[in-house]
C-alpha cells in the first residue's frame, strides 16, 4: 500500500514537473540593453624567417622559430531602443598588455522612424552591401573584410543614412528600397573640419524582383574612385542559393612597386564575383565563391613588390625599412590584393551525433599564383553562452606568391568566447 | 451516339465530383490553418532542443506574422543569438546577424538553431499557401489530409496531416519527393490564449534522420496584430525590437 502510495506520488510531482516545462519566463524589454562578449585568444605561430616582410617586421630581432600571442578582445554593446527612436553603441577593446592596449569605437548612431516607409540614421555605423560572404565587390560602404573571418564585428563610417521602403501586395516586384548615405571627408583639417566638395554619396536601389534579391549600386566622388554596379541573390531550390555581383569603377588606384618605388596608376575596369550556398543532405553546408579584381596586381607586379620588400630588409637602413614598412602597410595591407581567388568553405554541425561539435574547412586559393590559406576551425559549444574554438592555418605556395610569402608558414588559434 | 453521349456524362461526373473533392479539402486546410493561428499575430516562443543525452539548448523568439505568408522573428535569449533575426516572405528567407550588419539568404531546409526544427518548420507559413491537398480520408477520431508541395521550392514534397473533428491540428508526417519520411510533428496541451483562439500550445517533432534527438516549442501569448507591410522587409529586420511593447 506504502508502495503504491510512493509510486502515485512520484508520478503526481513527475507530472507537474513536466507541466512546468511547458511554460516560461518571457525575457523584459529593457529600454537600455548591454550586450557584448569577451574573447580570449591564444596564438602560436611558425615564423617565415626568409620572407622579407617577417624580416622587414622583426628587423634586427633574433627571434625563436615558434612565436605566441595571448590576447583578450573585448565588444561592448548599448542598445536604447523605443517604438520610433533608437540609439546604439558598439565599442571594441583589444589587451595585449598593460603598455599595448586599444579601445575603438565601432558604431555610435541614432536612428528615427520618419513615416510607415522611412527612417533617418546619423552617426558612426557598420554598413555591408553586397552578397558575397569572403568579398563584396560592390561593398562600397563596407570596412576592409578579412575573408577568414568574415562575420567579425568592424568599425562603420561616420555618415547620414536615409532609408525608404515600400512593399507591394500585388505584381513582380514585392519590395523596393532606398539607401542614400552621405559620406563627409575623412580628410579633415585641424582633425575638425573638411571641404564640402569632397563629400561622397552612396546610393542602393533595391528590389525583390521574382524572388530574387537586386542591388544596383552607385559611389559619387570628387576625391575616391567612381563605381556602379549590381548585385544580386536568389534561393534555386530549397538547399541551394546564388549569388552574384559585378562592380564597374574609374580611377581607381593600382599600387604598384616600379624600379623599386612605389608607382600608383588610376585604372577604369571591373571587379565581379560568382557564388553559391549549398546545403547536402549530410547537413553540409558548402560556400563556393570565385572573386576577379582588375586593381589586383599581377604575379610579376607581385614579384616586384616581393623584390622591394626584400631589398628594404637587407639595406641595412633603418629609414629605408620603416619607409617599406609604411609601403607595404598603406598600399599592400589587403587580404586579397591579386586579381583572382576562390574561396570554398564547408562546415558540418555535430557530425556523428559529436554535439555541440562543429568542424568546418575552408581555403583562399590565389589562381594566379597558386598559393593558398587553408583554415579547419573546429567550434565547441558544450554550455550556453560559451564557444571554444580551436583552428589551424597553413599558408602555402612558393616564396614569390601572396600567402607564401607571408612571414607565418603556419599558425594554430584557440578562442574562449563568452557572451552576456 | 448513345454511347458517346454516356462517355461524356460519366467524364464530367468523374471530373467534377474530382474537383469538387479538391475544393472540399482544400477548404477544409483552409480552416486548419485558420484554426491553428491568427492571419496576424505577435506571440512568444520558446524552442527546446533534447540531445541524446537529455541535455537542453533552449531559445526563446519573438515572432510577428501577417497574412499567410509574412512571419519574422527576433531571438531574445541566450546572449549568444540575442539580436538576430530572421524573415520569411512566401519561399524567401533572410538571417540577419547584428554583428555582420546585413540579410544573407537563407534556404528552407537549413537550420539556424541546430535540433530537428529547420527554418521552415520555425517560420511556417501557412500550409494552404505551399500545399494543395492530394486526398483526404475522414474517420471516428477526424481528418486525414494527403498535402502535395505546389512547387520545389516548398521545404517537403508530401505531408500527411492528421487534425481532429474540430479541426485543430494534432500530427503531421513530412515526407521526401522520394517518399522518406524525414519528420513528425506533433501538436498538443490544447490552450486557450484568448481572442477565440484555441490551438496547440506546445509542437513537438523528431525525426528517422535524427535518431535521440526531440525538438519542442512551445507557444505563448499569441495575440492577433495589426503590422504594416513595411515590417516584414530587409531593411526593418534590425528594427524588430521597436515592436516589442
Amino acid at each position: 500500500m506504502k508502495l503504491l502510495a510512493a509510486a502515485a506520488a512520484v508520478l503526481i510531482i513527475s507530472t507537474a514537473v513536466y507541466a512546468e516545462d511547458y511554460s516560461f519566463d518571457i525575457p523584459g524589454k529593457e529600454m537600455l540593453e548591454l550586450s557584448g562578449n569577451l574573447d580570449v585568444k591564444y596564438s602560436v605561430l611558425s615564423a617565415r624567417k626568409d620572407s622579407p616582410m617577417y624580416q622587414l617586421q622583426y628587423y634586427n630581432r633574433q627571434l625563436s622559430d615558434i612565436l605566441s600571442s595571448y590576447l583578450m578582445e573585448f565588444y561592448l554593446n548599448g542598445d536604447y531602443q523605443t517604438k520610433d527612436v533608437g540609439v546604439h553603441l558598439k565599442t571594441h577593446s583589444e589587451y595585449y598588455s598593460d603598455n599595448q592596449t586599444d579601445f575603438n569605437l565601432y558604431e555610435l548612431y541614432a536612428d528615427v522612424n520618419l513615416s510607415a516607409h522611412s527612417f533617418l540614421l546619423m552617426g558612426k555605423k557598420m554598413y555591408n552591401w553586397g552578397k558575397g560572404y569572403a568579398f563584396n565587390p560592390v561593398g562600397y560602404v563596407n570596412p576592409v573584410k578579412d575573408p577568414e573571418n568574415p562575420e567579425l564585428s568592424q568599425s562603420g563610417l561616420f555618415s547620414i543614412n536615409y532609408e525608404y521602403s515600400k512593399s507591394f501586395q500585388t505584381g513582380l516586384v514585392k519590395n523596393i528600397a532606398l539607401d542614400l548615405i552621405v559620406i563627409p571627408s575623412a580628410n579633415t583639417i585641424n582633425n575638425k573640419v573638411s571641404e564640402i566638395q569632397y563629400t561622397d554619396f552612396a546610393g542602393k536601389l533595391y528590389f525583390l524582383f521574382l524572388d530574387a534579391d537586386i542591388d544596383f549600386v552607385h559611389y559619387l566622388s570628387k576625391a575616391n574612385p567612381e563605381k556602379a554596379g549590381i548585385d544580386f541573390s536568389r534561393n534555386i531550390f530549397t538547399n541551394l542559393e546564388m549569388h552574384g555581383e559585378f562592380s564597374m569603377f574609374r580611377g581607381q588606384p593600382k599600387y604598384l612597386i616600379a624600379d623599386n618605388s612605389p608607382e600608383t596608376k588610376y585604372i577604369d575596369g571591373a571587379s565581379y564575383l560568382f557564388g553559391m550556398r549549398w546545403l547536402n543532405e549530410w547537413n553540409i553546408t558548402t560556400i563556393l565563391e570565385y572573386y576577379h579584381n582588375d586593381a589586383g596586381v599581377s604575379v610579376n607586379e607581385f614579384k616586384d613588390y616581393n623584390r622591394f620588400l626584400a631589398n628594404a630588409a637587407s639595406s641595412g637602413n633603418d629609414s629605408i625599412v620603416s619607409n617599406a614598412i609604411s609601403i607595404n602597410r598603406n598600399n599592400f595591407n589587403g587580404a586579397n590584393i591579386m586579381q583572382d581567388y576562390l574561396y570554398l568553405k564547408m562546415s558540418w554541425p555535430e557530425p556523428f551525433n559529436l554535439i555541440y561539435f562543429t568542424p568546418a574547412v575552408y581555403t583562399i586559393f590565389n589562381i594566379n599564383d597558386g598559393g593558398s590559406i587553408i583554415g579547419i576551425p573546429l567550434s565547441y559549444k558544450p554550455v550556453t553562452n560559451f564557444e571554444f574554438l580551436f583552428r589551424p592555418v597553413f599558408l602555402t605556395g612558393n616564396s614569390n606568391s601572396e600567402f607564401g610569402s607571408k612571414q607565418y608558414k603556419n599558425k594554430l588559434e584557440m578562442w574562449m568566447r563568452f557572451y552576456f | 451516339m448513345k454511347f458517346t453521349n454516356l462517355i461524356l456524362i460519366f467524364a464530367s461526373l468523374v471530373l467534377f465530383s474530382g474537383q469538387a473533392f479538391s475544393q472540399d479539402g482544400d477548404e477544409l486546410l483552409k480552416r486548419i490553418d485558420e484554426k491553428l493561428m491568427p492571419e496576424s499575430y505577435e506571440a512568444y516562443r520558446k524552442l527546446i532542443n533534447i540531445e541524446p543525452n537529455g541535455r537542453k539548448k533552449e531559445f526563446i523568439f519573438y515572432t510577428v506574422k501577417k497574412g499567410k505568408d509574412k512571419i519574422a522573428m527576433l531571438y531574445l535569449s541566450p546572449a549568444s543569438e540575442k539580436g538576430k533575426t530572421t524573415l520569411r516572405l512566401g519561399e524567401n528567407m533572410w538571417l540577419y546577424i547584428p554583428n555582420v550588419g546585413k540579410p544573407i539568404r537563407i534556404t528552407s531546409l537549413q537550420s539556424i538553431v541546430g535540433g530537428v526544427f529547420n527554418n521552415a518548420d520555425i517560420m511556417q507559413i501557412d500550409y494552404s499557401v505551399e500545399y494543395n491537398v492530394a486526398g483526404m480520408d475522414k474517420d471516428e477520431t477526424g481528418y486525414i489530409l494527403e498535402l502535395k508541395a505546389k512547387n520545389n521550392t516548398v521545404a517537403y514534397d508530401k505531408l500527411k496531416m492528421w487534425a481532429a473533428k474540430d479541426e485543430i491540428l494534432t500530427k503531421i508526417e513530412c515526407y521526401s519527393a522520394s517518399g522518406m519520411l524525414i519528420k513528425t510533428l506533433e501538436f498538443k496541451e490544447i490552450k486557450d490564449f484568448g481572442n477565440g483562439l484555441v490551438r496547440p500550445s506546445v509542437m513537438e517533432t523528431y525525426s528517422p534522420l535524427y535518431k535521440g534527438y526531440k525538438s519542442i516549442m512551445i507557444y505563448s501569448q499569441v495575440k492577433p496584430g495589426e503590422f504594416r507591410d513595411e515590417v516584414f522587409t530587409m531593411n526593418y529586420m534590425s528594427k524588430l525590437e521597436g515592436l516589442r511593447k
